[in-house]
Parts: C-alpha cells; sequence; structure tokens
C-alpha cells in the first residue's frame, strides 16, 4: 500500500496483513494494523504524525507529538493506535489551544474524572526493560532482591525520580508512585537529532526509527542515509524532504536527492531520570551511563526543536553575557520542552564548549521528564484538610457563613454582625472557640518549664487563677498568646491560639526535652471543645443553667454546666464578663444547645469571627500573625508588661536584653478616624510618604468611628497620620472600658 | 473505596505518664492499649467495654495524666478495606507484624490505624476530621 495523501509518496508497506482499525488524525481516517502506535500508523499513511522534525520512533524528542483524544503533547510514537482514536496535530510553534471542556469532577483531565494512583513500597526498581536493563535486574534479582521492572515500551512511562527515592510512573491503569530502596536507571541510548537548517522537515528519520520502521514492514521511498552533520537539508513547497545538502571531503557543498532521510550521527546517554537526583540509592548503568563524544557544535538551524532555538539565538544570549550552561539554558529557554533537553543537550554542551573553550557538565533535569495532564499531576494529592468544630453543624443550622481560619472552619457571621456585636455589648452571646489550643503540663518540674517558656512569672499564679501569657522565640518574637491556668501545685492547664495550637504542642515539648525536664504533656485541642459564654448577661445564662458561683475574672474551675463536665475559664477577648466553658467535644451540641434555649429570655445571640475581631479590637487586644509580625517583640506592640525582665531565664530574653537599649523604628500603634473604617492592609501616610500599614480596622457601633491598629514603621513617631486620604490620630488603646470593668464585672 | 464509610464516636482514655511505668502497667481486661508514644497510651474498649466505666486505671507515676479522650472516631475495617485504602490513601509501609498500631496521615489526615491478630482493623481518627476523612475515603 502507497497513500500519496499528503502529496508526496513516502513508504512503501510491504505486508499481507490486513488492516486491524482506523484511527482518525486531522478528521481523516487511516488505517492501522496490529501492534501500530500512532506515529508508526500515520507514517504507514505517509504522513508525519505531527507537523514535522526528525522523528526518533522511541520516545526521545517531542517531534511527534499531538493531541490525543483532546489530551496534548502526547508523545504519538509511545501510543498504541486502536479503533476510534482521534489525533490532532498541535500547531508547529507555541502551545495547544487550552481545553476549557468543564471537568467531570475535581480533576481537569478531560479522559478521566479520576485518576486512579497508588504508592507502592518496592525493593529495586529498574527503569528501562532492554538489554542493560534486563542485565540490572537478573544481578539485583541474584542478590536477593525483589525488583520490578518499569519499561516505557509496556506502558510503564517514568516520568520522575523524587528524593527517597520515589519513582512517579504513568501507567495505562493509572499513576504509580513506587517509594524504593534502590533506583537502577537503565534507560539506553538515544539516537543523535540533526541540528542544521531544514531539520524541521518531514521525512527525516534517525537510524534507530528507520530500524523500528524496517521492523514494522515500512520501507522509506528513496532514503538516504548521512552518517555525518548535514549542511542543510532541502524540503519541497510541502515541507517534505527532497534533498540534502553535506560537505565533501573538501568541504564543498553535495546536494543529494531524496525523498527520505536517514540521519545516523551517533548517541547520547538517555540519562534524563537519573540527571533529575544525586541520590546514592540512584545508580545509572549500561548505555545510559556512557559518554558519548559531543557532536560538532552546530552552525545554524534549530537546535532545541521543542523550543524551537536556533544558534542564533544561543548567540544572542551568549553576546549578552549568559555564559554559562545554565544561564543560556535560561535565556534562551534552550531544553525546557516536551523534551526537557533529552535530545538536544548534546548540542548545547558543545555550544558552550565551542564558545568558552570548556565543556561543561549537564545540567539537572527536574521532573517531570515530560507533560503530564494535570488530573495525572495532582493524582493522589489532597487539599489541606480544614477541621471541623463539633459545633460545625449548629453554625449551618443559625445560618452561618463559615470560612477558613487558623486550620479550622469557623463562623465568619451569622447574617446579623451588629445584631451580634450589640447581643456581646449588652446581653448574652456564645462563641465557639474549641479551635483554641488546650494543653494540660504535668510533673514535678512543670513551674521551672513553665517559668523558662514564658515571659512572665508562673510560680506565683495561684491555684484556681490564670494568667495572660505571650510565647516568644529565641529572638524575642510574639510566637503566640494564650492562657496559663494552674490546676494544683505541679499541674497546669496552657491554651494557645487557634492558628498556633499546632505548632504549641512541638515548641512545648521540643524545650522539655531540651531542658530535660520532669514534665508530661497532653494535647488537648482536638478532644475539648470550648464555647465561650460573654456579655453583661453571661453570669446570668451560667446560673440559669446550675452554675451558682461563676467563677470571678481570671479564677478558673471544674464544674457540670447543664449536666456537662466543664473546665470554666473566667477572662475576657471581646471586653465583656467572658467564660470559656471547656469539654468533651461529644457533649458539645448538648451544651450550645442548652446555652441558647436557656438564654433566649436573656436576649442570646451567637457571633461569629467578624464581630469578634471588631469587639477584641475595640479592646486593644491583638491577634497574633494578623497584627504581629515575624519579628514582633513586645516592645514593637506595646506588651513590655507582660515581659519579666528581671527573670534569671525565659526563652527569649537574651535577645530582648541586648535589643532593650537600642532604638526601636517600628510600633504598633492604634488609630482613630471618621468612619468608615479603611480596608485592613490599607498604608499609613504622613507627610506624603508611606510609613506603615493598617492591620486591623473596624467601625464601633459604640464609640462611632473607626478604629484601628496598625504599624508605623519611621521614626520620630507622629501623632497624626493620614489613611485613605483622611486623617487619624494615633491613640493608645484599649478604646473601650479601659479600666476593664465591664471584663471584671 | 466504594462503599461510604461511617465512622462512630469511640470513648477513650488518656494515660500520660513516665515509659517505665506505662511498661509496668496490666490494662484492663476488654480494653486496647494503643501506645501512641512512649509516655502515652490511648485506652479504648474492646467489644461491648464501656471504657468511660473503668477507673481502676494505676500508674505508678504520681504525675500521670489519666483523663478521658472524647475526641476520636473510629471505624472497624475487615483486611480487604485494609489493603484497600492501604493502596490508594496511605503513602507508607504498613508494619507486617499483628496485632500492632501504625501512625500516620492516611489520605492527608493524620491517623492511626491499629492491625489486630485476626486481620481487621480499627481506624483512629480526631473527631474534628472525620467528615474530611470519610468524605476521602469513599
Amino acid at each position: 500500500m502507497t497513500d500519496i495523501s499528503d502529496g508526496q509518496p513516502q513508504v512503501e508497506v510491504r505486508s499481507s496483513a490486513t488492516p486491524a482499525g482506523r484511527i482518525v488524525i486531522d478528521n481523516q481516517p487511516i488505517e492501522f494494523f496490529a501492534g501500530d502506535t500512532v506515529a508508526i500508523a500515520a507514517i504507514r499513511a505517509g504522513q508525519h504524525p505531527a507537523t514535522g522534525g526528525t522523528l526518533c520512533l522511541a520516545g526521545d524528542c517531542g517531534n511527534c507529538c499531538a493531541i490525543v483524544d483532546s489530551t496534548p503533547w502526547v508523545r504519538t510514537c509511545q501510543t498504541k493506535a486502536k479503533p476510534g482514536l482521534a489525533v490532532l496535530r498541535q500547531p508547529a510553534v507555541g502551545a495547544p489551544a487550552l481545553n476549557l471542556t468543564p471537568p467531570k469532577s475535581a480533576v481537569s483531565s478531560p479522559i478521566a474524572a479520576v485518576i486512579d494512583v497508588r504508592h507502592i513500597n518496592a525493593d529495586v526498581i529498574v527503569v528501562g526493560g532492554g538489554a542493560s536493563g534486563t542485565a540490572a535486574a537478573t544481578q539485583a534479582s541474584a542478590d536477593g532482591h525483589t525488583v520490578t521492572i518499569l519499561d516505557a515500551n509496556e506502558g510503564n512511562e517514568v516520568v520522575g525520580i523524587y528524593a527517597g527515592p520515589t519513582v512517579i510512573v504513568r501507567t495505562p491503569e493509572g499513576m504509580r508512585h513506587f517509594h524504593a530502596h534502590e533506583v537502577i536507571v537503565a534507560t539506553g541510548a538515544a539516537d543523535l537529532q540533526p541540528a542544521c537548517e531544514g531539520n524541521l522537515s518531514k521525512g527525516i528519520y534517525t537510524a534507530g526509527a528507520a530500524a523500528t520502521l524496517a521492523e514494522t514492514h515500512i520501507e522509506l521511498d528513496n532514503a538516504l542515509t548521512v552518517t555525518s552533520q548535514p549542511v542543510r537539508i532541502v524540503a519541497d513547497d510541502n515541507g517534505w524532504v527532497s534533498g540534502v545538502v553535506t560537505a565533501d571531503a573538501d568541504g564543498n557543498d553535495v546536494l543529494s536527492d531524496c525523498n527520505s532521510l536517514i540521519v545516523d550521527l551517533g548517541h547520547m546517554g538517555r540519562d534524563l531520570l537519573s540527571r533529575m537526583t544525586d541520590e546514592r540509592a540512584v545508580t545509572i548503568v549500561g548505555p545510559a551511563a556512557e559518554h558519548y563524544p559531543l557532536p560538532p557544535c552546530p552552525t545554524s538551524g534549530i537546535v532545541c526543536s521543542c523550543s524551537k532555538v536556533t544558534v542564533e539565538d544561543l548567540d544572542g544570549v551568549w553576546l549578552r553575557g549568559f555564559n554559562e550552561l545554565e544561564l543560556v539554558k535560561r535565556a534562551a529557554l534552550f531544553g525546557t520542552g516536551t523534551c526537557q533537553g533529552g535530545v538536544c543537550m548534546p548540542y548545547l554542551r558543545s555550544f558552550v564548549a565551542d564558545r568558552a573553550g570548556s565543556v561543561p557538565e549537564p545540567f539537572t533535569a527536574r521532573p517531570i521528564s515530560r507533560q503530564l495532564t494535570i488530573g495525572e499531576a495532582s493524582a493522589g494529592a489532597y487539599a489541606d484538610n480544614f477541621r471541623m468544630s463539633p459545633l460545625h453543624d449548629e453554625h449551618l443550622k443559625l445560618g452561618a457563613q463559615m470560612d477558613r481560619f487558623g486550620g479550622w472552619w469557623r463562623p465568619w457571621n451569622y447574617g446579623d454582625v451588629l445584631g451580634e456585636y450589640w447581643a456581646v455589648r449588652e446581653a448574652v452571646s456564645l462563641g465557639d472557640v474549641s479551635t483554641l489550643g488546650k494543653m494540660v503540663v504535668s510533673g514535678p518540674d512543670v513551674v521551672e518549664v513553665l517559668e523558662r517558656l514564658y515571659p512572665n512569672n508562673v510560680h506565683d499564679i495561684k491555684v484556681g487563677r490564670s494568667r495572660y501569657v505571650l510565647l516568644l522565640n529565641e529572638r524575642g518574637h510574639l510566637l503566640d498568646d494564650g492562657m496559663i491556668c494552674r490546676e494544683s501545685e505541679t499541674r497546669f492547664v496552657l491554651t494557645f491560639t487557634s492558628g498556633g495550637a499546632s505548632f504549641a504542642e512541638m515548641w512545648v515539648r521540643d524545650w522539655v526535652e531540651t531542658w530535660g525536664l520532669d514534665c508530661h504533656i497532653l494535647d488537648r485541642t482536638t478532644s475539648l471543645a470550648a464555647i465561650n459564654v460573654t456579655g453583661p448577661l453571661a453570669g446570668e445564662l451560667l446560673r440559669r443553667v446550675g452554675v451558682a458561683e461563676p467563677p470571678k475574672f481570671l479564677q478558673h474551675r471544674h464544674e457540670t454546666v447543664a449536666g456537662v463536665p466543664c473546665h470554666i475559664m473566667r477572662l475576657s477577648f471581646t471586653g465583656e464578663a467572658s467564660f470559656e466553658l471547656h469539654h468533651p467535644v461529644h457533649r458539645s451540641v448538648e451544651l450550645w444547645q442548652t446555652l441558647m434555649a436557656e438564654g433566649r429570655a436573656l436576649g442570646i445571640k451567637p457571633h461569629g469571627l467578624q464581630a469578634l475581631f471588631g469587639m477584641r479590637l475595640e479592646k486593644g487586644h491583638v491577634i497574633v500573625g494578623m497584627d504581629t509580625e515575624l519579628d514582633s517583640s513586645p516592645r514593637r506592640i506595646g506588651m513590655e508588661w507582660a515581659v519579666k525582665m528581671g527573670k534569671p531565664y525565659f526563652v527569649g530574653l537574651e535577645a530582648l536584653k541586648r535589643v532593650e537599649p537600642l532604638p526601636d523604628h517600628r510600633r504598633l500603634f492604634g488609630f482613630t478616624m471618621a468612619s468608615p473604617a479603611p480596608v485592613e492592609g490599607a498604608p499609613i501616610y504622613h507627610d506624603g510618604t508611606i510609613v506603615g500599614h493598617v492591620s486591623s480596622s473596624f467601625d464601633s457601633p459604640l464609640l462611632g468611628k473607626a478604629v484601628m491598629l496598625g504599624w508605623i514603621k519611621r521614626e520620630p513617631f507622629p501623632d497624626t497620620v493620614t489613611i485613605d486620604g483622611r486623617t487619624a490620630t494615633v491613640s493608645a488603646p484599649p478604646f473601650y472600658d479601659a479600666e476593664g470593668r465591664r471584663a471584671r464585672a | 473505596m466504594p462503599e461510604q464509610l461511617r465512622f462512630a464516636h469511640v470513648d477513650a482514655r488518656r494515660i500520660v505518664a513516665k515509659p517505665a511505668a506505662m511498661d509496668a502497667v496490666t490494662w484492663p481486661t476488654g480494653t486496647i492499649a494503643l501506645r501512641i508514644a512512649d509516655d502515652d497510651v490511648l485506652l479504648i474498649g474492646a467489644g461491648t467495654t464501656d471504657i468511660t466505666a473503668i477507673t481502676d486505671i494505676t500508674v505508678a507515676d504520681e504525675h500521670a495524666i489519666i483523663s478521658d479522650d472524647a475526641g476520636w472516631s473510629g471505624i472497624w475495617l475487615t483486611s480487604a478495606q485494609v489493603e484497600s485504602i492501604a493502596l490508594r490513601h496511605i503513602h507508607w509501609p504498613l508494619p507486617p507484624q499483628r496485632p500492632v498500631l501504625a501512625q500516620g496521615l492516611i489520605a492527608a489526615i493524620p491517623s492511626k490505624l491499629w492491625l489486630g491478630p485476626d486481620g481487621d482493623a480499627l481506624l483512629l481518627v480526631a473527631t474534628v476530621s472525620v467528615d474530611e476523612m470519610q468524605e476521602r475515603l469513599s
């Protein structure tokens, strides 16, 4: 069979076999035979599977890539033809158009809604099933190892080797992540491709490709084999090879006519995978490990066919000073296409060697070695897990708008922020603070541990009392804040912020072990829920649910509330009397519902974070991570009162002592201005210059103006600034109930 | 995993004490002591045992922390279910011995997997992550 569909007879098929079916290339059906790949079927039909370029038929280059069944960048030489397969040629330059078909599910692959992924623990992985791979596998097996061979020709395409080593494989069944003790890369050698004018023509084959075609009974028409770099390749109007110019012994150009060109220029190690890692557990064997002579420095034409980088492009970046291999790569985008330098690397090394005078090592290859769909790449990956309070469904029933905050889903508001605010300020409200970090520490050395951990005094906290504390790192910068509650002489309960809770246990445990002190630690963050009962009527609500004498400010005790065992902590973040009820997670819903029911007559409403953030801002309370920065010291946030510099030691003390005599150019200040409040993050100006930014802002319903916290990072610190084009006054917080009478009421 | 997994609340006791003291404890019959660290045991009831009714846990450490721990949800899995979960959602090798407690990320969520002597297993996850876990495993 001879097909002249593209205007040029290219092949002759010497087989009596009958076709196995038809595939469709650019809407044109073509027949294929059993065992054909898409590329072979195209060649058999007298076509190029893509728009042009030398074909290796070994999966090395990107010159046969096409859109196969809607997935772009598929190597057609490694894709088995099957009836009905739809192939579209990609544009010669640029990327295929994005497929904007809505995915069937969260993954973007148009082929499968969900890509299966398996994690497989393996002993020895051999990449490549050729002669060297088989030999390596045999040896490893003889040494007592369990060996898994991954061969692209069997459909197991290794696309990357990561630390571990972890071998990522694309298979017809999905993605496979092999976690191996040892990886042997035996990927063999690839054919060198021509780097000259006209090398993107159709009808050019490497020697290996020509051998593959012969095995599939395809005889190339009027084929000519060259064994040295052509001067240029000549093509007809349809882009098919019509001749090749080579240099004779005297250096003269010689034109030879041909319809197919076979280039036999030597080999290069197929070392892309081995260049991804320098782990000892990854070895490279066989032809892939051999050092092949570099080809002559290219003089013209396209050198990197994936990115269409020419010799002129390389010269351009070289002349601009990019005089190292890695720099040339980045400046010219050389080797950044689908073959990832797997084919063109020798030419780049040859180019740099010619210009620089020494041969550079190849650049590190980055996984992945070829295009994956987003679905394949993300298979097995999970989004962050945001934890749910046991009251999550209760919040939804109450119309809460939930948002992610500090690693948790939390109620942002219940649809009536102002109503929530006034419930706290004038009646009673519930807030879900289950997300707070909670930790029990116990032991003979517990006081010593806490004295060293915290900058406050701890030893003088009486049993049944609690104290607000900062947590500093070794540099004296704020890590977190919370409460210390003393339960006995040798036992305390610590609380941390929601965002700091996950870090807190590591921090405390690490220090305890570092100091070698005797102290047990139990993180109860996810075992205990917590409800904050807050507002001027909070005490009354507690009495109505069985707490005869609610604790006084900064007291705490264990007591049953509405039949639920609770640890009641009296404190205040909202500025009103507040009782945190810490209780077992599985009793949270009943406690919440009872409090809501009993509080109805008192005007109870739940409040979300939106109202809470405003109320705490009226009190000037900082939120760690929102109002603080990574290098915020107690002085910078105006909380030196929470640090006892006279203590013999605490984490961060030495750093604070060093900076204490030094001036500080950054401070967190309070501000007030006429409403509306500027957005958080708004720049703060002074004399027309940005001197800082707003970290928190709130239109205070009670005060009738905007209150803010914000950073000023330039001295002298001014008394007035400009925010949002308006004048704001620097004003020391708290802005509300400065004496704290309401919190203590 | 084709079927919808349904976790249930697991009552537990938590004991934190010196490792030597832990080693010396004889745990009450009808319980499973999950040694989640040298100094930390999560004690759950086996079969019909009500762990909350067991109050006579004695540990030779006066500073031991012994408390109810209501923060866990769990599900018993057959060996076939363990196999399918292991292949799809666990990125680390399961220990070969039985019974054994395995701990690590399952479906990217911190989990505990107690692999019993008969092949069945108890998968435990913090209740605050159980909805997400159920969704990911189903």
